[in-house]
């Protein structure tokens, strides 16, 4: 298995080298494993560290100081059978999307153990890799795309994301069942295409189900529509809150569920297929990491005016760096854009079960409604 | 309208942290006859017999302080690990901002910086050292930048923050995208960038150009040069100089190269340590034991060094941020070689890199201990407390993670510090009498 500690690393490198590939999800830092990074450190970065397989390879990106050092330490204390550092640059430009690629390649050569250039039977399989994954991103899209229109709850659209992580960590493997609960022992196997259709086969039906099973939701057309944004969203736990507390979640931009997602990867061009899979992986909506001036700005604001939204919760898991010199950006240039309010949420795992959150967004709707009540006065 | 930028915060509210003193320290800075009267003053230094390296290094900094505030050169603002011989050979001026932080904490101006920064919702959890940067350029304290040039390696808040600043003066922003593995290609990739960066100042900054770069360099390489002689020097037990004040002095290792002023500083401070050597007037006379120090200090407060140095005659031999790292530059390639000293420092890379380096320092200092200073907000270096207690322990050296807050005063719990240093102590008092037995 392959742990991808964030999204800017390709599912389809692992996937197009026959291993199981899995977006790194936890419940939270292992008390067992404390001593190894300082409290006052990110929580995702804390909860990675963990005893992984001998067989297993994790794959950490340079996403910020939090997560290097998360690295080191597995690294240095051997807590995985292989760690792996994939360099993401934190810019988009043409150098960069060059760079990007020859650092997949070598990601691909160190998990097809041949330690050379990846030949072109790899380029291949990561073609069909690629194929599959964006179809794979095609389902998710009209799930996010439901919940958008409030036809699907944010957080059964955000499970399925989830579930089709969980999905992945059992491919390719289309001969076994499909048990997201039980991702089974780590093989590799060929890639060949159509090995993906039963996999998105089963993504369709878990939709489907996900569709017949969800109550009408939010009949109420008064309910006001919020988006979520930040660096990592640990957990639901969030969202049911929010939702709970009578507002409509209708976009979340996080690494889970919308920025590892909600993109394409070109496949058509006859372009090395490395190339244009860091081309769209530097190009998708971008994370507070990257330093893209203002897109990040633009991106959300487009998103809330798309959506109809009235307010943006931000969350930044404590400690974060990024999430709170990203934070002071957003906040500033959506008020100065559209006067849209922010609120910032910071918390651990779980934060979303806490009363004083509750309390917090209860009073973040109430803001909204009085907002709204006053413009229908004028 | 920036969106993003802090501006539209600044023209509806009075900004907190604005105080009196620091209208009137604000407006001083400004004025010439003050940057005069400064070097009045530091004449006046010499002649009463200040030491010669003490007053090079005030000089130093009095000539970028007065060419960046009275706008005699474009002061290009810079994070701490970019290396300033491009500033320097573009003739420009560089400012560090977080590096400056330390100064306004020794001399009582970072309750304010740091009051500004969290009035625009800065969370206290960030590293003091870049709240205050951020505070002194929201109150305009800090000069203004004519462009901003960070790397993206190290540090997370000192880029940020540095962006957040350029968005406040609208002015150019660049970032130095230093790839994690030394490879050709990624030299070449930095290189590339470098090059880009100083063309694009030399057309948007007026009053740049690259024909200082051979100087600079020179200088760096000069100053390079009397730094090891001291360096050697300062392997003599006792130490001959003391490691509070030589932790005052990283702001210039981090700062200056590059700068006329650095070759004069480090041979004045390498005549210094010989002088003390002959002498056998060591700052530490009864030396105890020698701890390698790792990180910087806390700045507005001299208790624990006096306690540590005074009290306890435990002399800080040496210091991480002290570590000479990189090559002899070359002006005949300045881009890769400027490539190369970004991605030679320890702490970019695996940590393997910064073992090797903490390895090298306690072979070299004959270090008893050593002591991380553990800024708080620093990821960076605090993240990799459990390797390096490890690493030493199987080395046979203690180690101590020392919290505390470099600029924030409220972060810091004094006497607690105290106790743990002294307790350090006993532990190597008792290692010492354990090992005699």
């Amino acid at each position: 298995m392959v742990y991808l500690s964030c999204s800017y690393i390709p599912y389809e490198i692992p996937l197009a080298a026959g291993m199981p590939a899995t977006r790194g999800i936890f419940e939270g830092p292992l008390p067992t494993m404390e001593g190894y990074l300082p409290r006052d450190f990110c929580p995702y970065a804390r909860a990675f560290i963990r005893q992984y397989g001998d067989k297993d390879m994790v794959a950490i990106a340079e996403s910020c100081d939090a997560m290097r050092r998360a690295y080191d330490v597995l690294s240095y204390w051997n807590l995985a059978g292989a760690v792996y550092f994939v360099d993401v640059p934190r810019t988009y430009d043409p150098e960069a999307v060059s760079f990007y690629a020859e650092e997949l390649k070598g990601f691909a050569s160190k998990l097809s153990d041949s330690g050379t250039a990846p030949r072109d039977e790899f380029s291949e399989r990561l073609t069909v890799a690629i194929n599959g994954m964006n179809q794979i991103r095609k389902e998710l899209s009209c799930v996010f795309d439901l919940a958008s229109k409030r036809q699907l709850s944010a957080v059964k659209a955000t499970q399925l994301a989830i579930n089709v992580n969980q999905l992945l960590a059992c491919f390719p493997s289309a001969e076994d069942p499909l048990d997201p609960l039980d991702p089974g022992p780590s093989h590799t196997h060929n890639l060949a295409p159509g090995m993906f259709d039963a996999l998105i086969e089963q993504i369709e039906r878990m939709i489907g189900q996900a569709l017949s099973e969800s109550s009408p939701f939010s009949q109420d057309r008064d309910r006001i529509s919020v988006g979520i944004s930040g660096t990592c969203l640990l957990d639901l736990s969030l969202i049911e809150c929010i939702e709970n507390a009578g507002l409509d979640v209708v976009f979340v931009d996080s690494c889970i569920p919308l920025r590892t997602y909600d993109f394409v990867v070109d496949s058509k061009t006859t372009c090395d297929p490395f190339y244009m899979l860091a081309e769209a992986y530097l190009r998708k909506a971008p994370c507070p990491r990257m330093f893209q001036g203002k897109e990040r700005i633009w991106r959300l604001y487009e998103l809330a005016s798309d959506y109809g939204v009235r307010g943006l919760i931000y969350f930044a898991p404590k400690f974060c760096d990024q999430a709170y010199y990203d934070f002071i950006e957003i906040r500033h240039g959506l008020r100065s854009l559209g006067r849209l309010p922010v609120l910032l949420l910071e918390g651990q795992y779980g934060m979303g079960r806490t009363g004083q959150v509750l309390t917090r967004v209860e009073a973040f709707r109430e803001m909204l409604e009085g907002t709204q009540i006053l413009k229908a006065g004028k | 309208m920036i969106p993003g930028g802090i501006k539209a915060r600044k023209s509806h509210y009075k900004i907190a942290g604005e105080t009196r003193r620091i209208k009137i320290m604000r407006a001083l800075s400004r004025k010439s006859w003050v940057h005069g009267a400064a070097k009045l003053v530091i004449n006046h230094m010499e002649k009463r017999g200040g030491k010669p390296y003490q007053i090079d290094a005030i000089r130093c900094f009095a000539d970028d302080f007065r060419h960046a505030y009275l706008k005699q050169k474009p002061c290009i603002f810079t994070s701490a690990f970019v290396p300033n011989e491009l500033i320097y050979g573009l003739g420009g001026v560089p400012f560090l901002p977080e590096a400056a932080s330390g100064f306004a904490a020794s001399f009582g101006f970072a309750r304010e910086s740091l009051t500004a920064c969290e009035s625009l919702w800065y969370s206290p959890d960030l590293c003091s050292f870049h709240r205050a940067g951020v505070g002194a350029s929201v109150l305009e304290f800090a000069p203004k930048p004519a462009a901003v040039v960070v790397s993206s390696h190290l540090c997370d808040g000192g880029k940020r923050s540095l962006f957040q600043i350029s968005q406040y003066h609208d002015c150019p922003f660049y970032i130095l995208d230093v790839p994690y593995t030394c490879s050709a290609q990624s030299l070449d990739r930095l290189g590339k960038q470098l090059e880009k960066v100083a063309r694009s100042l030399e057309q948007e900054v007026p009053g740049l150009s690259g024909k200082y770069m051979d100087e600079a360099f020179a200088d760096s390489n000069a100053a390079r040069n009397y730094y090891l002689d001291l360096c050697k020097l300062r392997t003599n037990a006792p130490s001959p100089w003391r490691g509070s004040e030589a932790l005052n002095y990283v702001v210039l290792f981090l700062w200056s190269w590059g700068s006329p002023w650095l070759p004069k500083f480090y041979q004045s401070l390498r005549d210094h340590a010989e002088d003390v050597i002959q002498s056998g007037d060591y700052p530490v006379p009864n030396e105890q034991f020698r701890l390698a120090w790792l990180n910087l200090r806390p700045y507005y407060s001299p208790k624990l060094f006096s306690y540590l140095e005074d009290t306890c005659q435990v002399s800080i031999a040496f210091e991480e941020f002290s570590y000479m790292y990189w090559d002899p530059l070359d002006s005949g390639d300045p881009y890769i070689s400027l490539a190369k000293k970004i991605m030679a420092n320890p702490g970019w890379g695996p940590i393997e890199r910064r073992l090797e380096v903490i390895g090298k320092i306690t072979r070299g200092f004959s270090i008893d201990g050593v002591v991380q200073f553990a800024q708080w907000g620093c990821r960076q270096y605090n993240g990799a407390a459990s390797i390096l207690s490890d690493y030493l322990r199987k080395k046979g050296i203690p180690f101590l993670n020392l919290d505390g807050d470099g600029v924030d005063i409220r972060n810091s719990g004094e006497a607690q510090s105290l106790t743990r240093l002294g307790a350090f102590r006993e532990l190597l008092e008792s290692r010492r009498i354990k090992n005699l037995r």
